[in-house]
């Protein structure tokens, strides 16, 4: 093998070495960050068809204004826009239930 | 005298050596959970999933009530010189919670992952007692969502005063 070939050999080792350990470290950071609990574009975790077409549905784009006067009409138009919101989050019917981590909903039952 | 300094040294023991205490998985339970290992895991791998859209749905929401609603809002407050002390500690509380939600959330679901890593078959009482101390950790999830309600509420209440006293 020639010195050039070499060369570009121990370049490509060189690469990839680099390369998985740049990956590791990033993984790493990933997990350690707790990132992957949020990500739910990992395997096992994409949303459902159904819930995406929910998501599709689901379009506000009411925002208060940080600017302008402040009147008892500008804030009543606050609270039925907070009220609404309230009520969708409310929508969402027992989340973090502790049943679900029961010895009878996990059949750890005699 | 004995007798107290016998008990004093049991509760030590069952403090800083955990394995010495008696788990609360019966002998039935065992079995079961070792007959069923994958059944249970399935069932903790789809409460994990539901878990997720949960954090997902709650999280975006809290998000916009922050950032669409409480903030802008004490900043249109500012601009015109009517600040208000509730509100302004109530925009503290909310981020405050809403950060600890994501901060419970990881942690929670860290202890879920380790728990669904354990294998049920060759070590039922130490899965079990995973389990246990998961169910803590999400009994706190649900604390969060209840503070995170409280303090929403609590917004339009000041608000509802401030809107009467203008």
């Amino acid at each position: 093998m020639t010195a050039g070939g070499r060369n570009l050999v121990l370049l490509g080792v060189a690469s990839i070495l680099i390369t998985s350990l740049m990956t590791g470290v990033s993984l790493a950071i990933y997990h350690n960050s707790g990132d992957i609990y949020l990500d739910r574009s990992r395997p096992g975790f994409l949303p459902d068809e159904e819930e995406l077409e929910e998501e599709e549905v689901v379009e506000d784009t009411y925002g208060f204004s940080k600017t302008g006067i402040i009147s008892g009409d500008i804030l009543e138009e606050y609270l039925e826009k907070l009220k609404a919101e309230l009520d969708t989050i409310d929508s969402y019917k027992e989340p973090f239930n502790v049943e679900a981590l029961s010895d009878e909903r996990l059949g750890i039952i005699e | 005298m004995k007798k107290k300094r016998l008990i004093f040294y049991y509760i030590i023991l069952m403090f800083f050596c955990p394995v010495f205490s008696a788990s609360a998985l019966s002998n039935g339970q065992k079995n079961v959970i070792i007959d069923n290992c994958d059944i249970v895991k399935d069932s903790l791998k789809n409460v994990q999933k539901a878990d997720s859209r949960a954090r997902i749905f709650l999280g975006s929401h809290y998000e916009t009530v922050l950032s669409k609603y409480i903030m802008p809002l004490n900043v249109r407050l500012l601009e015109n010189n009517k600040s208000n002390a509730g509100l302004i500690e109530n925009q503290k509380e909310f981020s405050e919670v809403k950060a600890g939600f994501t901060a419970d959330y990881i942690n929670y679901q860290q202890g879920l992952e380790e728990l669904v890593a354990i294998d049920c078959r060759a070590e039922p009482e130490r899965f079990y007692d995973k389990l246990v101390s998961v169910r803590t950790k999400r009994g706190k999830m649900v604390a969060d969502v209840a503070n995170m309600r409280k303090l929403i509420n609590k917004n339009i209440n000041l608000v509802k005063e401030l809107a009467e006293s203008l």
